[in-house]
């Protein structure tokens, strides 16, 4: 018996605008982590293509369905930052080194510097502290200093509440927004949380690999209801 | 490598330094181990060499009863020779103020200008000074042993005259770096035995060989030293040209019996060195190899998050070559400051038995950098294993947690086996599980057990062997109390009549000692041929007897006997087997060459002896029944009144009590053989405490979910440490089983690597060596469960178990 082929993603197509904030929903197994991780340059589709468009005159555009893995490395350094539902802040390092492990890397200018960005998401005054000594909440939030630092176009968010109590759960969102607005992020995030979907731009379902819908206003509106009584 | 990520490495160092530091520890006592073997063997192989070359030990000695001053000039110009020197050795007796024993002296010549060979080296450095009448130079151990100085008195016994001198200091030389009493035994008795260096034409007098030599001393000409077939004509023709005075011996340098003594030890020690500590440095290196890449694969996540940054593959690796670097380094810098402790510890040995100058604790930059290096490479190897399994996958792999392990049936679950499996309770199922499914973990655990039990067990059987070998020797062969030498050999039977009339004499054995050539004649090969001493044994020899060694040879020993009974040794050497025909060339008495055969063989394990009736020697020599060995059993009580009568007597060569004899070999090898006993036990234990150490701790940090859920379970730390154990007893106790076998194999192996002219190790196992070795075993092993123990119970397993699957 051979092994089963498992399609994680299934004729997606799927066109992200800049500055838009796409919230993607879907049960386990649906392929949201697998469609983040293909655009973030994680991994690398079987079949089709996946392009990024810099912004006018930085680059030509991208084909990352079959860019090498070092070209998808400088791609993941320059444009992309990530945000875990489990932080994957390196455990011996302080807020402000594992912040420094980003910005090192990167000589993109942009408004913040290791330091500002961790005061941006509100933790200034606890640079020095290790992930362990920080709450859920405040480690999401190192998390995300840590990918806004290094000035990307876009931010992908993969489940970054869902390992948070609601109240710091709503906080995070509402930093998000915040970083979305102010500094015109592009942000793609998974969310199981319907409660999360009031902020996003656009809201699309996947269903085993597919993007079975995007859902109306109303529908956002009624999901946001449900989940927030 | 970027500052944060300098940063994470220290810190993860220091968070792991407890499985670090058992990693570190077992790298430093390969490295160790590796040091100092091959440092003492540099050390002593050096400080020979150079002593050798520098104080000029000639490249052969020849004894002559007299030969006159003026051949040395005539023999220098033979073709070969390249410089002679003639001197004189005497054998006399010291008195030693408040030292009740004679003490057994050598007196050596020394010219006015100087030795041209075997020149000598003041303890206190500097030049040596001219000697006048009455002033003597000791040899070293023998002056420090009786803590004497210069200015001391000392009364010299030479041919029944007694001379006082005055001694100006200690000196150490090349010819004299083993000293054995005659008759005596295997290791030096530097307090009843002595050289002393006095002016040559004072002993010429002393002796009686005015305008003569006794011996010389001679070195080939540049063209043929080195070539052996050349250098035995030349000395052949020497002899040739000598034989007129006398000649009693003629050796090249390479069967001088401290040359010999000294050759056998550093061989030895190559052995040692390169088996011991290679055995080691590799289960060093495969144990640092799985650690390290358990460690780095454990790090995956982080792995995939630094790759999902934007840091690429190489740069992640070098990172964690960190790990490996800092373990390589660490072990190497505490192996090599360890190692050169333990060289020096180990020199200071030799130096109490060789006397010789050896050098402080050599450092060999290239020992410490292959060292090093290998425990650095293999480090290395083992983070780049365990990184590169991370880094080829991609970062939203890596970033998930591994796959469960796979899980399926081993071996033991499949087959009529399954019946078996069952009734196994589930704590022997996840050991047996964990075995197979790590293969080669579970290979260096048992590796690292099998090779400490193996050094073990060969390291305590040399030690029996050593014991066994004076056993037989000196207590099997021999059973009289003293052994006295006569200066020429007499009339048996009226010496026979007069000791046995000495205070306190139960019984006498006469033998007959005399020095020959003996050469094998067997038809087609070549000719080979050894100077030895011809032991002519008593007629019914109840003391000494080395036959006895070989209960056929005693039985068949007859006093009308026509032949010789060879040591094995010395009939392979020769190249005669039982029944082959021999040519003994004498070099006493009549000094002819007669044809004998050889009647049989004898297992001794100590030089090369050729046994024959006493009667018949004497025969052969041109005399009827003379003895110049003379054997007796006494009464204890009256040992001084007898050494006093003895020494009375000029005749009397030496005395030997060979309970002092077994007493001082006894002391010296507890003493020196002792301490690197327990050194090699000391280290394969150590060896193997830090393997099964690390291997458990790996075992543990990959099943540190199990031990989270076992202690949910309601487990005690004790009763989870437990199940883990199972898994090391089960592969220790067969490594240790296996090494019983490896150990045998290997004594065997040393043994045949040891086998020289002067010493043959009896093959030898004892059970107690084998159980000891096991004890050792399982004390380490104890240990080293009770720290994983400790790991256990610091095991922060709530935290374990909240980490997401």
């Amino acid at each position: 018996m051979g092994e089963l082929e498992v399609r994680a993603l299934d004729q997606v197509t799927l066109e992200v605008q800049r500055g838009e904030l796409l919230m993607v929903l879907g049960q386990s197994g649906s392929g949201k982590s697998t469609l983040l991780n293909v655009i973030g340059g994680m991994d690398r589709p079987t079949s089709g293509e996946v392009i990024y468009y810099p912004k006018k005159d930085e680059a030509p555009p991208l084909h990352l369905e079959k860019a090498k893995d070092s070209a998808l490395t400088r791609f993941r350094r320059t444009y992309v930052g990530f945000v875990f539902q489990f932080f994957n802040l390196i455990p011996t390092l302080t807020a402000l080194e594992n912040v420094q492990v980003a910005t090192a890397l990167n000589d993109r200018p942009g408004p913040f510097n290791a330091k500002s960005s961790l005061e941006v998401v509100g933790l200034g005054d606890r640079w020095d502290h290790f992930p362990s000594q920080l709450s859920g909440g405040q480690q999401q939030r190192v998390a995300i200093a840590r990918a806004l630092a290094s000035n990307p176009d876009i931010l992908l968010c993969d489940e970054p509440t869902g390992n948070l109590d609601s109240e710091t759960g709503e906080q995070v969102l509402k930093l998000l927004t915040r970083v979305h607005k102010e500094y015109g992020k592009t942000v793609i995030m998974i969310t199981h949380n319907p409660e999360s979907v009031r902020i996003a731009d656009r809201v699309i379902e996947l269903k085993d690999g597919k993007v079975s819908r995007t859902l109306t206003e109303d529908e956002v509106h009624q999901l946001w209801q449900e989940g927030h009584h | 490598m970027n500052r944060q990520l300098f940063k994470k490495l220290l810190r993860d160092l220091w968070l792991r330094k407890g499985s670090l530091g058992a990693l570190a520890f077992i790298c430093t006592i390969g490295i160790a181990f590796l040091i100092s073997s091959y440092g003492v063997y540099f050390d002593l192989r050096d400080s020979r060499d150079s002593f050798y070359d520098t104080y000029a030990l000639a490249d052969f000695h020849i004894l002559v009863k007299a030969a006159p001053e003026n051949i040395v000039q005539r023999l220098s110009t033979l073709p070969g020779v390249g410089r002679l020197e003639g001197g004189v050795q005497l054998e006399g007796r010291t008195e030693v103020q408040g030292f009740a024993d004679p003490v057994q002296t050598t007196l050596v010549g020394v010219p006015r200008k100087g030795k041209v060979f075997n020149r000598l080296l003041p303890l206190s450095g500097g030049e040596i000074q001219q000697l006048e009448t009455d002033q003597a130079y000791a040899s070293s151990a023998f002056y420090q042993e009786h803590k004497l100085q210069a200015g001391d008195e000392l009364s010299v016994i030479l041919l029944g005259q007694k001379e006082d001198i005055t001694l100006i200091g200690g000196v150490q030389s090349p010819e004299w770096v083993y000293v054995l009493a005659p008759g005596g035994g295997l290791a030096p008795d530097p307090l009843r035995t002595a050289v002393l260096f006095m002016p040559l034409r004072q002993l010429q007098e002393a002796g009686e060989l005015e305008n003569s030599y006794n011996i010389l001393m001679g070195r080939f000409s540049e063209e043929i030293r080195g070539r052996k077939e050349l250098e035995k004509q030349v000395l052949d023709r020497i002899s040739a040209e000598l034989h007129p005075y006398g000649v009693t011996s003629a050796l090249p340098r390479s069967q001088f019996l401290s040359v010999q003594f000294l050759e056998s030890d550093i061989v030895g020690l190559k052995v040692s060195a390169s088996v011991m500590p290679t055995l080691c440095l590799i289960i060093v290196a495969v144990v640092l190899n799985v650690v390290i890449g358990r460690l780095v694969a454990g790090q995956r996540t982080v792995v995939g998050t630094l790759k999902a940054l934007g840091y690429p593959s190489f740069s992640i690796t070098f990172h964690y070559l960190g790990f490996g670097l800092a373990v390589g380094v660490l072990g190497a810098a505490l192996g090599t400051v360890l190692g050169l402790w333990l060289q020096e510890g180990l020199l200071s040995i030799y130096r109490s038995v060789y006397e010789l100058p050896i050098n402080a604790a050599g450092f060999y930059p290239e020992l410490i950098a292959i060292s090093a290096g290998l425990s650095l490479g293999f480090a290395l190897l083992g983070t780049a294993f365990g990184v590169g399994s991370a880094t080829r996958l991609s970062p939203a792999t890596a970033m998930r947690p591994p796959p469960p392990e796979k899980g399926g049936r081993i071996l033991l679950e499949r087959g009529p086996a399954k019946y078996l499996w069952e009734l196994l309770p589930f704590s022997w199922k996840l050991v047996l599980r964990a075995i197979f499914r790590n293969p080669f973990r579970s290979l260096v655990t048992f590796g690292s057990a099998f090779v400490a039990t193996t050094i073990m067990v060969e390291s305590l059987a040399t030690g029996s062997a050593i014991g066994v070998l004076i056993d037989k020797e000196f207590r099997q062969a021999q059973k009289q109390d003293v052994t006295v030498l006569l200066r020429e050999a007499r009339n048996a039977v009226s010496v026979a009549r007069e000791f046995q009339s000495l205070p306190g004499v139960w019984s006498v054995e006469c033998h007959l000692n005399s020095p020959a050539v003996l050469r094998g004649a067997r038809a087609g090969t070549r000719v080979q041929e050894r100077e030895v001493l011809l032991f002519g044994l008593a007629s019914d020899p109840k003391l000494e007897n080395p036959l006895r060694l070989s209960p056929w040879a005693e039985e068949n020993f007859d006093d009308s006997d026509d032949g010789l009974y060879l040591s094995r040794k010395l009939a392979e050497v020769l190249g005669v087997d039982v029944g082959d025909r021999l040519e003994v060339e004498l070099r006493s008495g009549t000094r002819r060459t007669v044809e004998s055969r050889v009647l049989g063989l004898v297992d001794t394990s100590l030089g090369l002896g050729a046994y024959l009736p006493a009667r018949q020697l004497s025969l052969m020599l041109g005399e009827s029944a003379v003895t110049n060995k003379i054997l007796l059993t006494v009464d204890l009580q009256k040992r001084d009144a007898l050494v006093e009568e003895l020494q009375r007597r000029p005749e009397v060569l030496n005395i030997t009590w060979r309970s002092d004899s077994l007493q001082q070999m006894e002391t010296t090898l507890q003493q020196n053989l002792g301490t690197m006993l327990t050194v090699i036990v000391v280290f394969s234990g150590c060896l193997a405490f830090g393997a099964v150490l690390n291997t458990a701790l790996v075992s543990l940090s990959e099943r540190e979910r199990e031990v989270g859920t076992l202690r949910v379970l309601g487990y005690t730390p004790f009763s989870v440490t437990a199940i883990f154990s199972g898994e090391s007893l089960l592969l220790n106790s067969l490594g240790v089983i296996f090494g019983w076998g490896g150990g045998i194999a290997l004594t065997y192996f040393v043994t045949r690597a040891y086998d020289t002219e002067i010493f043959r190790f009896p093959f030898v196992v004892e059970a107690s060596n084998i159980l000891y070795s096991t004890l050792v075993m399982i004390v380490f092993l104890i240990a080293s469960q009770v720290v994983l123990g400790l790991f256990v119970k610091n095991l922060n397993w709530l935290e374990v178990l909240k980490i997401r699957e």
